[in-house]
């Protein structure tokens, strides 16, 4: 019994960073209808900057994390200015993919270049990522408690934003009929830059706190970008919350098959996850179909 | 008036239209330039590791022009075929001990079954999907292949055996690249075969508009899961040639990272010809040569190119030069455009003899339809319809804003989910069909919202159309086989004349979203007529035409409907044409029939003049 | 001039021109309706006038200033208001968060105000104001609809098609209510297929026809026998 509950845990533990890069991904396609490639390089970037800069340049952790946040935010501003914003107004969303994949490969190579290639693993305060208690048979990691209560601030705070604020209103309105929403006096500009900003930020939490859980390397949050994805999928890639619940479902679908099936299965999980929501439910798991298309 | 002979000329000649032919001007000088570097193989031995990893990449690059430049399917996961042809070739020379005559069929073979596979999700998603769906393709093939030890050697990976053909072994060095180069000239050759022919048309099709391409009766589903099929193959022969080249097949250079430089060494190029594969893989393969500090920095420089390309010269290098040669050429000759019809009188394009045969004394287009209704939700936008057209008729389908007629019409050609209703064509009951189906039993239609392909020129427009009768084969098109040139130089001729009858033969070469509204319309029309349709569906033709332009198009529609005797239904709010060309009115109003009759009946109807004014 | 003056205004979609140089004026305080069969453009020529669509040609103005080709919020931010045509709630957000992105960026007393006039005006709405929008009736949402226009507080006010989907009766009942709902001061232009009852409303009309003006006039001379606009409608004698 308590096997199980170790694996769920694990299972659960994997899921939050599934649940909050998926969160971030829907939240950009639900408003603006692009996808982010370069979400999970973006990720990683901020995860390196806080890291880096508390274990080798003596910063106070904290500080260091608020300095990463900041230049997650401001450098995501500066991206969607230059790269995404002027295409928008072509109206056409394929030229914005690859876009976000030409600022994939950029960023991915500018962190190659300030980090190298090589895997490292940096001391967090205290070294609370080694830290583990017993309760009974069931072990528990301090930094994964660490995660899941950053997951839940993380997503309480997005929630509150989303439901609470003006700048959510106007993310939902948009979200819904983008004419509509201009109509009502709120400016496309502004809420797609939000939308960026916020988005990033998720993924920059993430990226920080599973750091010490993944070992950082160039291209750790390239894992969590792809599972982010399909937890996307399976919540129907419109669903907040569905992001967050596909999220979870597939880090304990993953804890789970790696219990039991061949490691070739295991690693093909999360494409055979999508070829068959795919299949059989293209509108996510969570969410009814709806809508037709006029010709 | 010019004397006999000259009468005869066809719209093709009067236009200048040029033919298809067996080798075009493209072809020689592809040629001269793969024999150049065949016959400098042996002089560059310092760079031939580079040469080598341009044409593989100039393959790869092919490949991706099919799946990617004419199908507009964005794949992130190409890469998976490449390592499949790598680590088959590795299998075969090591396991089987057998040459580059198992390796490259059965690379093809397997990487093109592999294709229809991973094609699959496009029949379901959109293109966002999609670009993600493929890049977790690639993530994940990767992670099998690390685990597939017994396939892949795992994470140290597998040695390539010797290079043989049936038997004969090779040294590396220069025999590999001219086996590469003529492995390049052949996919090169496929891949512009398919560019010359149907099936790159009708990919080119798919790609800007697909619910058009249906209509004009495309097999929409089984294109897309082909390009991956072919693109995939194409890529696996890049991947037999990259085993030989670094001789081992190490799992993890097969990743994601692969698989976007080779996306963006493509787009770089120019996605849309086999130019663009060749400027891309040589962007990519020969920066990091020229200095050790460009090396450092190459993952940079591509992404910062890719970035300021999209945002400059969406075509790419290609793109790019083309736009230059224009530039130069139109300073040289000023503003000649040089696309005036040359003074001749042809024939009257219906007397024709690529026009002629189609006439048609029996009458086609009988169209029964019953009880057809559409609901969207709760509401109902098509509530009950029946009616049945006589063969040969013209009949007007008017009323209101939201009265349901552009449904109905979607019902009747498959392009609304959920429609429910019998529809009989010529007694043929098409109510089950899939769209492309119901094209191909003699429906054509038009578009309200003029459904166009972007890309491509008027005369393509019409060569879409024909493709219906079209008979040449997909094996045969790659091969460039004489029937197919025989069938495309015929349909070239046809779609000619069809231009002509329609007015549009000078702007044969336009692209269409450079011409005004009007010639637009007439496109759209002439798409449909090249079916040669049993009924033709005209979803408001004249709408934002001024009525003389609308009356003039409706009439060239009409004349051309008499001569191969097919029926007309046509929806318009212009209820001064749809009175002047029908012979019978059908109106509906909140999706139902509320008046049927001649013009004269249904314009002094209470009830039609209540519906459009409101009371 | 003060009130709306729209000059030569063309309008295309790509080089697709749908509005062929029209001439409108309302002047402060008027209703005026702008007719025509379906497919004329009367639709286009009110989203240009919102700002959703850029002319190509020609100036509106409003309130002396120059407006064609402004954006959308900033447009609302100088009092122009669109109901657009379908009501186009937001289905998916509740009544009252409809209601409150119709006052978006302005102060939450404003909102609080806005709130109760609409809440007095529609007393359904507060009773399912916390209901998704998509959930309401055609009728219900109209209201929504017509609600957020009254909370954005309008100078000048476009309606675009309110009889579109909705039952006779109710569309009347709307018109009728249209008085109530806004001060008189308002400067309204409202596009209608439905003649009769534009013309009920509003001193003033024009027909639009592919894209042309092909008649205005005053509302009086028509009033009583609508149907004799048929031939300016369909460009046919009866």
């Amino acid at each position: 019994m308590v096997e199980y509950i170790q694996i769920a845990w694990q299972g659960l533990v994997s899921g939050f960073a599934y649940a909050l890069i998926g969160l971030a991904l829907v939240m950009v396609y639900k408003t603006a209808r692009i996808l982010n490639f370069a979400a999970g390089t973006m990720a990683g970037i901020s995860g390196f900057l806080a890291h880096w800069w508390a274990a080798e340049q003596d910063m106070p952790f904290g500080v260091a994390i608020l300095f990463a946040m900041i230049m997650t935010g401001a450098g995501t501003y500066v991206v969607e200015r230059l790269t995404v914003r002027p295409l928008v107004k072509l109206g056409d969303f394929l030229p914005i993919v690859i876009m976000t994949l030409g600022v994939e490969e950029f960023l991915a190579n500018v962190s190659l270049l300030w980090w190298g290639g090589t895997a490292r693993r940096y001391r967090v305060p205290g070294d609370i990522d080694r830290i583990n208690w017993l309760i009974g048979d069931f072990r528990l990691n301090a930094w994964h408690l660490v995660v899941a209560i950053t997951t839940f601030v993380t997503l309480s705070i997005v929630g509150y934003i989303i439901n609470q604020t003006e700048l959510g209103l106007g993310m939902k309105a948009f979200a819904e009929d983008q004419d509509a929403a201009k109509l009502m006096g709120i400016k496309e500009s502004t809420v797609s830059i939000w939308t960026w900003v916020l988005s990033a930020l998720v993924g920059g939490v993430t990226g920080i706190v599973f750091a010490p859980v993944l070992f950082l390397q160039q291209d750790y949050m390239n894992i969590i970008f792809i599972k982010g994805f399909v937890a996307a999928i399976l919540g129907g890639f419109l669903s907040l919350s569905g992001g967050v619940a596909g999220g979870l479902l597939l880090g304990e679908l993953e804890a789970f098959t790696i219990k039991w099936a061949p490691r070739e299965f295991a690693a093909a999980l999360p494409v055979v996850i999508v070829f068959i929501v795919l299949l059989i439910r293209p509108h996510g798991l969570f969410t009814r179909e709806k809508g037709h298309e006029r010709v | 008036m010019s004397d006999p002979i000259e009468k005869s000329t066809t719209a093709l000649e009067r236009a200048k239209i040029p033919l298809p032919k067996f080798l075009k001007k493209n072809h020689y000088f592809g040629f001269l330039g793969i024999l150049l570097v065949y016959l400098l193989a042996g002089t560059y031995s310092e760079y031939s590791q580079t040469i080598m990893n341009t044409i593989i990449f100039a393959i790869i690059g092919a490949s991706l022009i099919v799946v990617f430049g004419m199908a507009g399917q964005l794949t992130l996961g190409h890469t998976i075929f490449v390592a499949a042809g790598v680590f088959l070739s590795a299998n075969i020379t090591t396991v089987w001990t057998r040459g580059l005559e198992t390796e490259l069929p059965i690379a093809f073979g397997v990487a093109f079954l592999l294709g229809l596979i991973v094609g699959f999700p496009s029949l379901r998603v959109n293109e966002l999907y999609l670009a993600l769906a493929t890049f977790a393709v690639a993530f994940v093939g990767v992670q099998v292949l690390f685990e597939w030890k017994q396939f892949s050697g795992g994470g140290s990976g597998k040695p390539v055996g010797k290079l043989e053909l049936f038997g004969y072994e090779f040294s590396r060095g220069p025999t590999l690249v001219r086996i590469a180069l003529v492995l390049m000239l052949i996919t090169f050759w496929i891949v512009g075969n398919y560019q010359d022919g149907r099936t790159g048309r009708s990919w080119n099709a798919l790609r800007t508009s697909e619910t058009a391409a249906r209509a004009a009766g495309l097999p929409v589903a089984w294109l897309k899961i082909l390009c991956f099929g072919i693109g995939g193959g194409l890529a696996a022969i890049g991947g037999v040639l990259y085993a030989h080249t670094l001789r081992y097949a190490i799992p993890e250079n097969y990743g994601v990272s692969l698989s976007i430089i080779v996306v963006l060494a493509l787009i770089i190029g120019g996605k849309h010809r086999l130019m663009g594969a060749v400027l891309g893989a040589a962007f990519v393969k020969w920066l990091p040569e020229l200095s050790r500090d460009v090396q450092e920095y190459e993952g940079l420089i591509y992404g910062g190119t890719l970035i300021i390309l999209t945002l400059i010269a969406p075509d790419g290098l290609v793109g790019m030069f083309e736009w230059l040669g224009e530039r130069v050429k139109n300073l040289k000759n000023g503003s000649e455009d040089g696309k005036t019809l040359s003074a001749d009188e042809g024939t009257a394009p219906l007397e024709s003899q690529y026009l002629a045969p189609l006439a048609s004394s029996e009458a086609k287009g009988s169209l029964i339809v019953r009880d057809a209704a559409v609901a969207f939700g709760g509401v109902k936008a098509v509530d009950g319809v029946s009616f049945e057209i006589p063969a040969g008729g013209v009949t007007g389908l008017i009323g209101s804003n939201g009265a349901g007629k552009t449904t109905l019409f979607n019902a009747i050609t498959g392009h609304v989910k959920g429609a429910t209703g019998q529809f009989i064509l010529d007694g043929e009951e098409i109510s089950q069909k899939p769209i492309h189906n119901r094209a191909l039993s003699g429906l054509g239609r038009t578009f309200q919202n003029l459904n166009l392909h972007d890309d491509l020129n008027v005369l393509e427009h019409a060569l879409l159309g024909l493709d219906r009768n079209m008979k040449y084969g997909r094996i045969a098109e790659s091969f460039r086989m004489p029937w197919v040139l025989r069938e495309e130089k015929n349909a070239h001729y046809v779609a000619a004349e069809l231009l002509d009858h329609m007015d549009l033969l000078e702007y044969w070469n336009e692209k269409v979203e450079d011409l005004p509204y009007g010639l637009q319309k007439r496109v759209d029309v002439v798409r449909a007529l090249a079916t040669n349709p049993s009924i033709l569906l005209l979803d408001e033709p004249a709408a934002g035409l001024p009525t003389a332009e609308a009356l003039e198009m409706m009439e060239k529609v009409q004349e051309y409907a008499n001569h191969i005797s097919a029926g007309v239904l046509i929806i318009e709010h212009n209820v001064e044409l749809v009175a002047g060309v029908s012979d019978r009115i059908i109106v509906l109003d909140a999706g139902k029939t509320i008046a049927d009759g001649t013009p004269e009946e249904v314009t002094r109807n209470e009830q039609v003049i209540a519906a459009y004014l409101g009371t | 001039m003060s009130g709306l003056s729209i000059k030569d205004l063309k309008v295309g979609y790509g080089r697709n021109e749908v509005i062929h140089g029209v001439d409108i004026d309302v002047n402060v305080g008027e209703k005026v309706a702008l007719l025509g069969a379906n497919g004329a453009g009367k639709s286009t020529v009110l989203k240009t006038i919102s700002g959703l669509l850029t002319p190509t040609e020609g100036t509106i103005t409003f309130d002396g200033d120059e407006i064609g080709g402004t954006n959308p919020a900033a447009l609302v931010d100088m009092g122009v208001i669109q109901v657009p045509e379908g009501r186009r709630v937001f289905p998916g957000l509740n009544v009252e968060d409809n209601l409150k992105v119709a006052n978006y960026g302005k102060s939450p007393d404003l909102l609080e105000e806005g709130l109760e006039t609409v809440y007095k005006k529609f007393p359904i709405l507060q009773e399912r104001r916390k209901q998704a929008a998509g959930l309401l009736s055609g009728g219900q949402q109209q209201m929504l609809s017509l609600s957020r226009a009254i909370i954005a507080k309008p100078k000048l006010l476009l309606i675009d098609e309110m009889s579109l989907g909705l039952a006779p009766l109710l569309v009347k009942e709307f018109y009728e209510q249209l008085g109530d709902l806004f001060s008189e001061d308002v400067t309204l232009l409202l596009v209608e297929q439905n003649a009769g009852l534009a013309l009920k409303y509003c001193s003033r009309f024009y027909v639009l026809r592919n894209g042309e003006l092909v008649l205005q006039s005053d509302s009086a001379n028509y009033i009583d026998d609508p149907t004799a606009l048929q031939s300016a409608y369909l460009g046919v004698d009866a």
